[in-house]
């Protein structure tokens, strides 16, 4: 898990709160491609699960945010090569 | 087709023009500018400020850096601009001319994808400004963010010359 490796410029977290569940997106560049994680907690953040990849691209992007309709939590992204992208993500623990 | 060709090049003439009435000489950094600087310094210190026109501290600071350019004209100092693309050239431009700093060494961000040309910078970097970054006569790199201890600079720079004072 490289979440403060000093030298694969973490940054931009974001974090959705929904009841019990703890949503967390961060950026992660690695000197090609920049990679948003996400990592879920179920029980208001005493436990989490690994983080997974939800989201990639390879040119300049905009900071991630999650947003939540009531039923579904989404990544919200904007990225040069991609575009706009609202990526649903599936808790994973 | 040579009409819009013709349109791009009288553009591109004009936009030269304009950067060249200005005061400043503004080089563009890319993502080899740090590796070819680097090479470049062997055996000079140089200094190497990051700064900004959405960072206050940065806007606060720049009238000493003017100063310290003042107190150290032969020391190679060099400003890079780190406002992301595309710039508003005109006000960098102002901003270095009122702090005396025109005539430094200037460059402004020549690359749009940001995170590349930062992580080729420097890749403990996550972007915060101002950031300095001290080249060594023998290579030896120091970095500091925020703002600048002007007195340390100037001990640092009389180190560099063999502990004699900084020669003005």
């Amino acid at each position: 898990m490289p979440l403060g490796d000093g030298e694969r410029q973490i940054s931009r977290p974001f974090v959705l709160a929904d009841g019990d569940a703890v949503y967390l997106a961060y950026k992660t560049f690695d000197g090609e491609r920049t990679t948003i994680d996400v990592m879920v907690s179920h029980d208001a953040g005493k436990s989490w699960s690994r983080p997974w990849t939800a989201a990639v691209t390879a040119a300049d992007s905009d900071h991630p945010q999650l947003v939540s309709d009531g039923r579904a939590v989404y990544l919200s992204w904007l990225s040069r090569k991609e575009g706009y992208r609202l990526i649903p993500l599936e808790a994973k623990s | 087709m040579s009409c819009y060709r013709r349109a791009a090049l009288i553009a591109i003439a004009l936009a030269c023009a304009t950067l060249a009435a200005q005061g400043a000489e503004l080089r563009p950094f890319g993502r080899d500018s740090w590796k070819d600087m680097l090479a470049a310094a062997k055996g000079e210190p140089v200094i190497v400020h990051f700064w900004g026109l959405s960072c206050s501290i940065c806007l606060a600071e720049l009238p000493e850096w003017g100063a310290f350019a003042a107190r150290h004209p032969r020391t190679r100092l060099v400003l890079i601009n780190w406002d992301r693309q595309p710039q508003d050239l005109k006000r960098i431009d102002a901003t270095l001319e009122k702090s005396d700093l025109a005539g430094a060494e200037n460059w402004v961000l020549g690359d749009e994808f940001e995170e590349k040309v930062r992580f080729n910078t420097d890749r403990a970097w996550i972007g915060e400004l101002p950031r300095t970054r001290l080249i060594a006569a023998d290579g030896t790199l120091t970095v500091f963010s925020g703002s600048a201890d002007f007195a340390q600079l100037d001990d640092w720079l009389r180190q560099q010359h063999g502990g004699a004072p900084a020669r003005p």
